[in-house]
C-alpha cells in the first residue's frame, strides 16, 4: 500500500483552507509553495531566496521541495529554477462566501420584485381571501393605516394604528348593532344582568375547568374602550386570508371558552345540563295540547260535526317555517275556526247579548227625579242600562273638570227615592253628561267625540271607531231623545226643558194630555217620550205658545213637532228623504222603509215615531186603539197606537225584528237602549284595537281611564273571547295581549339557535314525539297560569329538553360539539351589507 | 468502544428526549397563545425567528474562537438539535399547508432548502467520517491534486519503462487505454459515494487481464502499478466523501442567508399589515 501523506514540518505543508486565494498549478497538482497574496494575485518568482554564506551562494529550497537544487544559485545570486506564475483560483471557502452573498442579493431581488411589482396587493397577501370578501380589490378596505400606491403599506409605520381603526373597517361593511367591540356585541348591561340571572338559578353550579388547554392559557390582551370596557374586535375570531373556501364563522371551543367563568370539556360530560329548554316563556297563544288531545279532540271526532277539522297529526297545526328553522303554526282559519268562529261571533252563545256594550242610556228613576223636581229633560224610562265602561271612558274624557261618573258610582239609578238633594245633584250632572256624551257623538265626529289623551293614528282611530255609521248614532238618539237638541239647549241656558214639569206645577196641571184621548189608561211611553213629561205634540211653548203639530217655520225650534232643521232644508213631517239626517221627524234613511211616517210595516221597532208595538204593525199617526193595553206607543198624538182598526191590506205579518240576528256577520246594531257592537269575526279589527289601545293605557295617568274598557273586553267570557286565546302579558305596568304566536322574525336576540331541518330526518319513526313529550302535570296547571300577567310564570305542556338528548348525536366524532354550532355569539342579528345605491 | 456507544447513544437519546420536551412546551405554550384571543403566529413567529437566532450562534462561535463560549463540538450539537426543534416550529408556523404567495413561497422555499440541507448534512456528517476512517488513507482534502498528480506521474513512468523491454507493452498498452485516463482526475465519483466497488473491480480485472502476458519483471512493474491504483482509488473515494462534506454546505449556508433577508421582509410586512390585537 502506497502511503501518499506524510506528517512533519519537513514533509508536510501547511494547509490554509481559509485563504480566500490558492494556486493555480494546484490543479496539476504542483502549487507554488508561497501562494497568491490576499489580494488574489501570484507572489511567485524563484524557487528560493539563495543566502549567500561564507562568500558563496547557497540554494535554500525547502526540504518539502526537494531541498538544495543541485545546479545551486546564479553568481549573482539569483535562482536558477524560475518559477512560473500561475492564475490565482479561488478557494473553496472563498466560493462559499461569494455563492452566499450572491444568494442573499437574489433574494432581496426577488423580495423587491414582491414588494415593488405593480401587482404587490396580490403578491404580498398571506393567502387568498375568503368567497365572501372577494369585493375587496385593495389593502385598505381592511387593513387601516395603509394607503394607496405599491409601498403605500409602509405607511402603517408612519402612521399609529389602533386595534380599533382595523375593526372599524369591518364594521363599515358588516352592522354588528351599537356595539360592536364588547363581547357578543351586546350592551355591557345585558351581559351583566345575563350573568347575575344565571348565578341566581337554582340549579347554578360552581364554575368549573375541564378543559386543559385553557389551564394554561396566557391572560388574555387587556383592550379597553376610552370608557374604560373591555372589548374584543372581529379579527380575533375570524381570520382572514385563509383560502376561498374558509369558514370565517369557524371558531374553536377552546377561544369561545377563554372569556367564560366555567370552560367545558367534552358536551356529554361537561355541559351543563339544560334548563326549561326550549321554553323561556309561557306560549303566547293559551293552547293546552293536553286537554285538546284528551278531551276536546276525541268530542269533535264523535260529533262529527260538519265542517269541523279535527287534527290528527301535528303537523295539521305545525308547519316548518322558512327554512325549516322553525317550526310555526297555520292560520287560524286552517286550524281552528270550524270549532271557535261560533263562540267568537257569539252565534254560540245561549245567553246575554251578542255583541259588545258600546253606548248605552243608563237606567234612571226618572219618576222620582221628576217628582224631586230634578230637570233632566226627555229620558227614556224603561232603560234599565247599565253605563258600558266605553261610556264611563268617554264620559271621563270629557272636557269638563267634573267625574260625572265617579258622582254616581255606587248608586242605584233606577232607585232614587232615597237619594239626598245633593246625589240628585250628581245624578242630574250625570245624565246631562250623557246627553251631551250623545249629542257629541252626533255632531262631531268621533275622534273628537271620544277626546283621546294623545295623537292616534288614522289606522288606529278607524280601529277605535269600529266604522261606527253616524246613522247609527242618529238613530238612537232621535229614539231615546227626540229632542236632545233642545234639551240641552234649555239646559245650556239656565232654563227648564220642555219636558219638564215642576212639582208644583204637576200639581195642578191635569194629567198627561196624552191621555186625554186614551182610555185612561197611563200609557207606558215608548222611547222618544215619557210620561209626567209634556211632550205632546201639543206642548205648550214657552215662547210664542205655538204647538200647532202643522205648524212649522216656529221661531222656538222645538216647540214644532218639526226639529229644527240645521241647514233650514225642509222640515216637512212628511218629507221623506229628508237631506238633513236628524232634522226630521222621519227616521234616518238607513232603511229605505223606514222614511215615511206613513209607511208601514216598518220593522224597525223603535225607529219611527209610530211605534210598531203592536203586532199589526199599523203605524198610522191617526190610527186610535181604544182596547189595547198593551199598547206602548207614544204615538203622535199621544194615542195608544195599539192595534189598528183597519187591518191591513198590502203586507203581511211580519216576524218581530231582531237586531241582533241581523248583525250575525258583525257590525252595530241598536238593540233595546244600548248600541253595540258584533265582532266580524276573528281578528276584529274594533276589538283588536281596542285591547291593545286600552292595555297600553295602564301605568299612564291620562290614560287610565281606558283600562275599564280592557277590562271589560279581556274577560275571558266577554264576546268574542279574544283572551280566551291570546294571552295577557304585564309589560311594565302595561298590558299586552299576544295576537301571534312565536313569530321567527322578531327573534332579535337569542343566545342558542337550533334549526329543525337537520333533526327531522332524525326523528325517525317517532316523529316529533321524539323530543316532544307530553308533560304528566294537571291539564289545570297549564291554564291557572295565564290568570296572572308575568309570561315567565308557565306551567308547560311539554317536558323540557335534556342535554343528554342531544349528546346522543352531538359528540366530538359525529354530529360535532363546537360551541358555534348551538350558540351563537352575535346576539343580535346580522345584516348583510347593503350598498345604498343612489338614483341615476 | 461498545461502552462508548451506549454513551453516545444514551447522550443522544436524552437529547432527543429533551428537544422532544422542548417542542412538546412550544406546542402547548402556542395552543395557550392562541386560545388567548390572541393572534399565535406572531408568538410562533418570534418563537421560530429566536430558534434560528440560536442556529447562528454555531457559525459565530467557530469565527470567534478567542472568546471562551465553550466548544464547538457542543455548539453543534446545540445546532443540531436546535435545528430539528426549527423544523417543529416550522412546520407550526406554517400550519401544515403550502404557502400560497410568492412571499411566503420565497420563505418556504429557502427553509425547506435550509432545513433539508442541514438534515442531509447531519446523516452525512456521521457517515462520510467512518466511512474516510475506514477506506484506506485519510488525506487533507487540499492536498488530494497534489497526490494525484503525483500518482499519475509515477503511473507514467511506470509505463513508460514497461516499454523498453521486449514483448511487454501490455502494461504501456494498458495504461494508455485505461489507466491514464484514470489516474488524470477525480474518477467515479458517484460510485464512490455509494461506496461501490465495481469501478475498481473492473481496473482491476483489465490489470488481471495483462498479467499473463507479462515476465517476472513484468509482473513486478504490475504490481507497482496495481497499487498506485489502489491509491488512486482510495484519492478519489477520499476527493468523492471529503467533497460531499464540503459540498452540501453549499446548499446549506447560501440559501440560510437569502431567507434571513427574506424573513426580515416577511416581519416588516406582517407588521404592517397586522391587526394590532397583541
Amino acid at each position: 500500500m502506497i502511503i501518499l501523506q506524510k506528517f512533519g514540518f519537513k514533509d508536510s505543508r501547511y494547509e490554509r483552507p481559509q485563504d480566500k486565494w490558492v494556486c493555480g498549478h494546484l490543479v496539476e497538482g504542483n502549487p507554488c509553495p508561497l501562494g497568491p497574496g490576499a489580494d488574489g494575485k501570484c507572489r511567485v518568482t524563484t524557487v528560493c531566496r539563495p543566502q549567500m554564506v561564507d562568500g558563496r551562494w547557497e540554494c535554500r529550497r525547502s526540504p518539502q521541495d526537494g531541498g538544495p537544487c543541485e545546479g545551486g544559485p546564479l553568481p549573482d545570486g539569483r535562482c536558477c529554477k524560475q518559477l512560473e506564475p500561475c492564475v490565482s483560483q479561488s478557494s473553496l471557502r472563498a466560493k462559499r462566501n461569494r455563492t452566499t452573498w450572491w444568494a442573499a442579493a437574489l433574494a432581496v431581488g426577488i423580495v423587491a420584485l414582491i414588494i415593488g411589482g405593480g401587482t404587490a396587493d396580490e403578491y404580498l397577501m398571506p393567502g387568498p381571501l375568503s368567497q365572501a370578501h372577494a369585493v375587496a380589490t385593495n389593502c385598505r378596505m381592511c387593513h387601516a393605516g395603509v394607503k394607496l400606491g405599491n409601498l403605500g403599506w409602509l405607511h402603517r409605520f408612519a402612521a399609529a394604528v389602533s386595534p380599533v381603526q382595523n375593526a372599524k373597517l369591518c364594521t363599515t361593511c358588516h352592522d354588528v348593532g351599537k356595539h360592536p367591540f364588547t363581547a357578543h356585541t351586546s350592551p355591557i348591561e345585558q351581559l351583566r344582568k345575563m350573568t347575575a340571572d344565571l348565578k341566581a338559578e337554582p340549579q347554578n353550579q360552581p364554575p368549573i375547568n375541564d378543559s386543559w388547554i385553557q389551564k394554561i392559557a396566557f391572560p388574555v390582551p387587556n383592550l379597553k374602550s376610552a370608557t374604560g370596557e373591555p372589548e374584543i374586535f372581529c379579527a380575533t375570531c375570524h381570520k382572514e386570508h385563509k383560502g376561498i373556501f374558509t369558514k370565517l364563522t369557524t371558531v374553536s371551543n377552546d377561544v369561545c371558552q377563554t372569556c367564560h367563568v366555567s370552560k367545558f370539556g367534552t358536551f356529554a360530560q361537561s355541559h351543563p345540563q339544560f334548563s326549561q329548554y326550549p321554553f323561556m316563556r309561557r306560549t303566547r297563544i293559551v293552547f293546552d295540547h293536553k286537554s285538546h288531545f284528551g278531551k276536546y279532540f276525541p268530542q269533535a271526532v264523535q260529533a262529527a260535526t260538519a265542517g269541523q277539522v279535527v287534527p290528527t297529526v301535528c303537523s295539521d297545526c305545525h308547519v316548518p317555517g322558512a327554512g325549516q328553522k322553525y317550526m310555526e303554526i297555520r292560520s287560524y282559519d286552517s286550524m281552528c275556526s270550524s270549532c271557535h268562529n261560533g263562540e267568537i261571533s257569539g252565534a254560540n252563545v245561549a245567553m246575554g247579548p251578542k255583541g259588545i256594550d258600546f253606548i248605552a242610556v243608563p237606567g234612571l228613576d226618572v219618576a222620582t227625579l221628576a217628582e224631586r223636581g230634578v230637570d233632566i229633560g226627555e229620558w227614556p224610562q224603561n232603560s234599565e242600562a247599565g253605563l258600558t265602561a266605553f261610556m264611563r271612558t268617554l264620559l271621563a274624557s270629557q272636557k269638563n273638570d267634573q267625574d260625572v261618573v265617579k258622582g254616581v258610582a255606587g248608586l242605584d239609578l233606577l232607585d232614587l227615592s232615597t237619594a239626598s238633594d245633593a246625589t240628585l245633584a250628581k245624578v242630574k250632572a250625570f245624565s246631562w253628561a250623557v246627553k251631551r256624551l250623545l249629542h257629541n257623538l252626533e255632531s262631531t265626529n268621533m275622534s273628537s267625540a271620544m277626546a283621546m289623551p294623545h295623537e292616534v293614528a288614522q289606522q288606529q282611530m278607524a280601529g277605535l271607531t269600529g266604522g261606527i255609521s253616524h246613522d247609527v248614532i242618529v238613530e238612537a238618539d232621535r229614539a231615546w231623545f227626540p229632542n236632545l237638541n233642545d234639551d240641552l239647549m234649555r239646559h245650556d241656558q239656565g232654563k227648564p226643558t220642555k219636558s219638564f214639569v215642576p212639582p208644583a206645577a204637576k200639581e195642578k196641571a191635569p194629567t198627561d194630555q196624552v191621555n186625554k184621548i186614551n182610555t185612561g189608561k197611563t200609557t207606558s211611553p215608548e222611547p222618544g217620550l215619557t210620561p209626567g213629561s209634556n211632550q205632546s205634540i201639543l206642548a205648550p211653548s214657552n215662547d210664542n205658545g205655538s204647538s200647532d203639530i202643522l205648524s212649522p217655520g216656529s221661531n222656538d225650534n222645538n216647540s214644532a213637532i218639526l226639529p229644527p232643521s240645521n241647514d233650514n232644508t225642509s222640515s216637512e213631517i212628511l218629507s221623506p228623504g229628508s237631506k238633513d239626517n236628524g232634522s226630521s221627524i222621519l227616521p234616518s234613511g238607513n232603511d229605505n222603509k223606514g222614511s215615511n211616517i206613513l209607511s208601514p210595516g216598518n220593522n224597525d221597532n223603535s225607529s219611527t215615531i209610530l211605534s210598531p208595538n203592536s203586532d199589526s204593525g199599523n203605524s198610522d199617526i191617526l190610527s186610535l186603539d181604544n182596547n189595547s193595553s198593551k199598547s206602548k206607543a207614544g204615538n203622535l198624538l199621544g194615542i195608544d197606537a195599539g192595534k189598528s182598526t183597519e187591518p191591513s191590506t198590502t203586507e203581511p205579518v211580519n216576524k218581530p225584528f231582531n237586531p241582533e240576528t241581523y248583525a250575525e256577520y258583525g257590525g252595530w246594531y241598536r238593540q233595546d237602549y244600548t248600541i253595540r257592537y258584533r265582532p266580524t269575526g276573528h281578528a276584529d279589527m274594533f276589538l283588536h284595537t281596542w285591547l291593545d289601545f286600552a292595555g297600553q293605557a295602564f301605568g299612564k295617568d291620562k290614560e287610565s281611564q281606558f283600562t275599564r274598557i280592557f277590562d271589560q273586553l279581556a274577560r275571558k267570557d266577554s264576546i268574542g273571547r279574544c283572551t280566551k286565546c291570546h294571552s295577557v302579558d304585564d309589560n311594565h305596568g302595561a298590558k299586552i295581549v299576544n295576537w301571534l304566536a312565536f313569530d321567527p322574525t322578531g327573534v332579535k336576540t337569542r343566545v342558542t339557535k337550533f334549526s329543525h331541518a337537520p333533526h327531522i330526518e332524525m326523528a325517525g319513526t317517532k316523529g316529533c314525539l321524539a323530543c316532544h313529550v307530553l308533560t304528566t302535570t294537571a291539564s289545570d296547571d297549564y291554564l291557572k297560569t295565564y290568570a296572572a300577567g308575568d309570561p315567565q310564570v308557565y306551567s308547560q305542556n311539554f317536558v323540557s329538553l335534556k342535554k343528554d338528548l342531544c349528546a346522543n348525536c352531538h359528540t366530538a366524532q359525529g354530529a360535532g360539539e363546537n360551541c358555534t354550532q348551538c350558540h351563537k355569539y352575535h346576539f343580535t342579528e346580522f345584516s348583510r351589507p347593503l350598498i345604498k345605491t343612489k338614483l341615476p | 468502544m461498545a461502552q462508548m456507544s451506549r454513551a453516545l447513544s444514551k447522550g443522544t437519546l436524552l437529547s432527543v428526549v429533551l428537544t422532544g420536551f422542548v417542542f412538546i412546551l412550544f406546542f402547548l405554550a402556542n395552543k395557550g397563545y392562541g386560545v388567548a384571543l390572541r393572534d399565535a403566529k406572531y408568538f410562533n413567529g418570534w418563537i421560530l425567528a429566536s430558534c434560528m437566532a440560536v442556529l447562528m450562534f454555531f457559525t459565530l462561535r467557530k469565527r470567534m474562537v478567542i472568546l471562551p463560549f465553550g466548544r464547538v463540538r457542543f455548539w453543534l450539537l446545540i445546532h443540531y438539535y436546535v435545528g430539528f426543534l426549527t423544523i417543529g416550529v416550522f412546520w407550526i408556523h406554517s400550519r401544515g399547508l403550502f404557502p400560497d404567495s410568492p412571499m411566503e413561497w420565497l420563505l418556504w422555499t429557502l427553509f425547506i432548502l435550509v432545513a433539508v440541507s442541514g438534515v442531509i448534512g447531519v446523516i452525512i456528517s456521521k457517515i462520510v467520517p467512518h466511512r474516510l476512517a475506514s477506506q484506506g488513507e485519510r488525506v487533507i482534502f487540499e492536498r488530494i491534486p497534489i497526490f494525484r498528480a503525483q500518482l499519475a506521474a509515477d503511473a507514467e513512468a511506470l509505463a513508460l519503462d514497461s516499454i523498453g523491454g521486449e514483448n511487454e507493452v501490455s502494461l504501456a498498452e494498458l495504461h494508455k487505454n485505461v489507466l491514464a485516463a484514470y489516474f488524470a482526475r477525480p474518477r467515479n465519483i458517484l460510485a464512490h459515494l455509494r461506496m461501490s466497488n465495481r469501478p475498481i473491480a473492473r481496473i482491476r480485472s483489465e490489470l488481471d487481464t495483462v498479467e499473463r502476458y507479462l515476465d517476472d519483471e513484468g509482473k513486478v512493474r504490475l504490481g507497482k502499478m496495481r497499487d498506485l491504483v489502489e491509491a488512486k482509488n482510495n484519492l478519489d473515494i477520499q476527493y468523492a466523501n471529503a467533497g460531499l462534506l464540503k459540498l452540501w454546505l453549499f446548499l446549506h449556508i447560501p440559501p440560510t442567508f437569502a431567507l434571513f433577508v427574506a424573513i426580515i421582509a416577511h416581519v416588516v410586512i406582517e407588521y404592517a399589515f397586522s391587526t394590532g390585537i397583541p
